[in-house]
């Protein structure tokens, strides 16, 4: 059931488009406007400046996930046809994985040539990305979810999510700023993942229970 | 033909609002196998938010709604399929692509080109959502009955925007199903005539 919704989600994806590319181009434009501002090459603020521009753009355009199936009726009749709250929230982190965050990652070494960061720099921000990420998909779903209630909550949902991915930025721009030193075996790196577990262990249950407060039950 | 569904609903002084209006004020009734419910009155009185109530998918103030299947208690999830009268389907996807993923929600075993035949919309399976008519959606969620398998429908407004060979094409499928042992809630200002059995008629008024 998890491959039949996933499906079915990045189906609406491709057609629908307008999110996913919106996001990217807000953190190419972050990015952009924060170079210009700091002036010149700034190698040093380099991960700390991915890590906003790939946070904050994660945020953008949650309302694309839940909402319309919660607008739809199609949350209820899923309940309905027996798919368990479960399936659905996998599902759902997956497609903000594949969709919200993967392409994000990827463009973030671009953008790091940009900001004049150097290799190792760039490599390490890529994997404290990649170790992060499960966090920000986590919250990013349960404020999703969440918010599938609401018209538009857009903004509300940058500032709900924003104290939880918190100590997910530090821990990922510390991590990421450790790794031309220490590598992987740097302790930011195990704290980062650390995070993640804790975001993915409360973020699934939060997001079905508050799936099931949006159906009424 | 032998009976598929063995079927029960009782719903026991229930009350339901809407804010601070109250909409069902203590309303008892059951239903069993092969029964047909007729909900009908004016606009706004409360007819969705009964069904709602009925599919667990509201919760009421005081009373209860219980199902029994083959006597055992069950609940609504497991017996009941609602086609809400805003379909739920979602304009990005193809006809075919979104009748599948219900289909392999409800496990149907038939093929999807049957389905879509039985509702008369067979070859349809590239038509995006987007372009289908309200008579089409009306179909499509007949569809999705169909595919559920279960033996209590729901249906809010299932013959608006039908054309008359569509009205048919409901009121034979419907008279099928609970001559199956099916048991149908329907919605609607408009009778439903259904063969072989007499629907109970549930008229819901303004107090006083």
């Amino acid at each position: 059931m998890i491959t039949a919704l996933l499906v079915r989600d990045l189906k609406l994806v491709a057609r629908g488009a307008s999110g996913a590319g919106l996001a990217l181009a807000f953190m190419a434009l972050f990015v952009l406007l924060c170079g210009l501002a700091l002036g010149g090459d700034n190698p040093d603020l380099g991960p700390g400046l991915l890590w906003l521009a790939a946070t904050l753009s994660a945020l953008l355009g949650l309302d694309r996930y839940y909402q319309p199936d919660q607008q739809t009726g199609a949350l209820a009749e899923m309940h309905l046809a027996g798919v368990s709250g479960l399936s659905i929230a996998v599902a759902k982190c997956l497609t903000i994985a594949l969709t919200g965050i993967a392409p994000l990652i990827i463009a973030a070494p671009f953008l790091a040539l940009l900001l004049g960061m150097g290799g190792e720099a760039i490599t390490g921000t890529i994997l404290s990305l990649l170790i992060g990420g499960p966090a920000i998909i986590a919250y990013a779903s349960v404020t999703a979810a969440l918010l599938a209630g609401q018209r538009g909550g857009g903004v509300l949902a940058v500032i709900l999510t924003a104290p939880l991915l918190i100590p997910v930025l530090i821990f990922g721009t510390e991590a990421a700023m450790a790794f031309p030193i220490n590598g992987l075996a740097a302790v930011q790196f195990r704290i980062l993942a650390g995070l993640s577990f804790i975001a993915m262990s409360l973020g699934l249950p939060a997001t079905i229970a508050a799936l099931a407060a949006n159906r009424g039950a | 033909m032998p009976a598929r569904f063995d079927i029960h609903l009782t719903v026991d002084n229930l009350s339901l609002s809407r804010g601070t209006q109250t909409l069902i004020d203590h309303l008892s009734f059951s239903l069993g196998s092969g029964d047909m419910l007729w909900l009908t009155g004016p606009n706004g009185i409360g007819k969705t938010t009964l069904l709602m109530a009925i599919a667990n998918l509201l919760r009421p103030d005081t009373g209860s709604i219980h199902w029994k299947q083959e006597d055992e208690p069950v609940k609504a999830a497991q017996v009941l399929a609602y086609a809400a009268h805003r379909g739920v389907e979602r304009a990005g996807l193809q006809l075919g692509e979104e009748l599948q993923f219900w289909q392999k929600a409800y496990r149907d075993p038939r093929p999807l080109s049957e389905r879509l035949g039985e509702v008369g919309l067979e070859g349809r399976e590239a038509t995006p959502v987007a372009g289908l008519s309200a008579g089409q959606r009306r179909r499509l969620s007949l569809a999705r009955l169909m595919a559920s398998g279960r033996p209590a429908w729901l249906m809010d407004e299932p013959l608006s925007g039908l054309d008359s060979e569509g009205q048919a094409l409901v009121t034979n499928t419907l008279s099928q199903h609970l001559s199956q042992g099916g048991l149908a809630i329907i919605a609607s200002h408009h009778p439903v005539a259904v063969k072989g059995t007499a629907a109970k008629k549930l008229v819901l008024e303004p107090a006083g």
